[in-house]
């Protein structure tokens, strides 16, 4: 054993030392090597490796972890100011408290979902908990913002069914690009894909939120929110079915 | 694996950090040199997991795959293993999300059962009491024992790949040290003293 100094307690190397040296025997722990029965893995990886770096995507994905966020935060960020230099010229979203509190929260988030689908693979990963956290924590805060009333008369006039599926395309085609766009970008991990999946359902929310001057919560729920609770569905069965 | 014991299994005396670096700068024969030397750790860390040989394969294969795609992240004065090893157990997680949560905690062997001697036999034995024994452990602990009772990283490189600090997983470390030992002399106690040698 290579660490026994680092052994608080010497006693326990004592104790465990039979045990070590039966797994030692048996092939269990790192001694020697296995050499010989590696070359058929190492071609398999060669060819993944060679793949992976032929497609058009890999001047992305082998960037650094710093310059892929920054790449994809940059977007999000053209995204986010361009829908609000629109909101100035179209003039027809009303910029109340609430589309105010909307859009801060909705960018916070996207920020806060881009770091973690950009998670370094070196990096350890969180716990599941933790993980499910973040996708539960920013599906209530989008579904809480949808809820948020608005006294406005066009909230009542836009409410209707076939105004909510109007709004629910438009963001599905926004979820796609900025999907798809993060993907890009991605190394390939399943959380990763999912926090992806979120991020874009919370770019089309942020999007519809600047275009659209609905509030009442049959509209923002079927029309806005519906689009990120879909992405993130559409993502973990979609996975699972590739998966099976 | 030390390594100083690493440099002469593969014949290549440049340090883990060298071979990167020099992965990064191009050279294609650091990275066939890395595979060579950490192959067969990567496969028995991902062995002790999963449920089968194959699966470890993949997840060996993979990681290694994923020690490329991140090679832009390595920094000269990072340490390669754990970074390896993170990335592996990372990968190890992944393949049991996707098998449903289901937890493996007991390695099986695909082995033909074969005559053995008697001292092999013992042998076997005794790697299935330690098997057990891990299992029986809470998972925090187990995986700080792993690391560092099976694959020889010292304390600060389990800490990295843990994600916690060094003396939280001398904590894990020396609780799950004292569970071990407690549970394999309960299962030796529990044998025929003659079977103890």
């Amino acid at each position: 054993m290579a660490h026994h100094s680092t052994h608080e307690n010497p006693e326990e190397v004592d104790a465990l030392r039979n045990a070590r040296a039966a797994m030692e025997r048996s092939g269990e722990v790192t001694v020697g090597d296995a050499a010989g029965a590696q070359e058929g893995m190492f071609a398999s990886l060669q060819r993944d490796v060679t793949q992976e770096d032929s497609g058009w995507l890999a001047g992305l994905r082998g960037r650094s972890t710093g310059v892929r966020l920054g790449l994809l935060l940059g977007g999000l960020s053209v995204l986010v100011a361009s829908r609000l230099g629109s909101m100035g010229t179209a003039g027809h979203v009303e910029v109340s408290p609430r589309v105010t509190a909307s859009l801060v929260a909705l960018s916070l988030l996207m920020g806060a979902l881009a770091a973690l689908g950009m998670r370094p693979l070196h990096r350890p990963s969180l716990t599941w908990r933790a993980e499910m956290a973040a996708v539960v924590g920013s599906l209530l805060c989008v579904f809480a913002l949808s809820l948020w009333p608005s006294f406005s008369a066009a909230a009542v006039e836009r409410a209707a069914v076939p105004e909510a599926w109007r709004c629910f395309a438009m963001g599905s085609v926004v979820a796609a690009v900025v999907y798809a766009s993060a993907r890009a970008l991605h190394r390939g991990t399943w959380i990763g894909g999912l926090f992806a999946a979120l991020l874009a359902g919370v770019a089309a929310n942020l999007v519809l939120t600047t275009h659209c001057p609905a509030a009442a919560a049959e509209h923002t729920l079927f029309g806005h929110f519906l689009v990120m609770a879909v992405a993130g569905a559409a993502y973990v069965f979609g996975s699972r079915l590739t998966e099976s | 694996m030390t390594e100083q014991s690493a440099k002469k299994s593969d014949g290549d005396e440049r340090t883990d950090e060298a071979l990167m670096l020099a992965y990064m700068a191009g050279d294609a024969a650091a990275f066939r040199a890395l595979f060579d030397r950490y192959q067969a750790q990567v496969m028995r860390l991902a062995r002790r997991r999963v449920s089968n040989d194959d699966e470890a394969r993949d997840i060996t294969q993979l990681a290694f795959l994923h020690l490329h795609r991140a090679r832009s992240d390595f920094r000269t004065d990072a340490k390669l293993r754990p970074w390896l090893f993170t990335i592996a157990m990372n990968l190890v997680r992944e393949h049991h999300r996707k098998r449903g949560r289901r937890k493996e905690t007991l390695l099986e062997p695909e082995r033909v059962p074969e005559p053995q001697s008697v001292d092999a036999s013992r042998s076997d034995e005794v790697v299935q009491q330690v098997q057990r024994a891990l299992a029986g452990l809470p998972e925090g602990q187990r995986q700080v024992i792993e690391l560092h009772w099976l694959s020889d990283l010292p304390y600060e490189e389990v800490a990295t790949i843990v994600g916690a600090s060094v003396a939280a997983v001398r904590v894990r470390a020396h609780r799950g040290y004292a569970v071990l030992r407690q549970l394999l002399r309960s299962d030796v106690t529990n044998r025929d003293p003659q079977d103890i040698g």
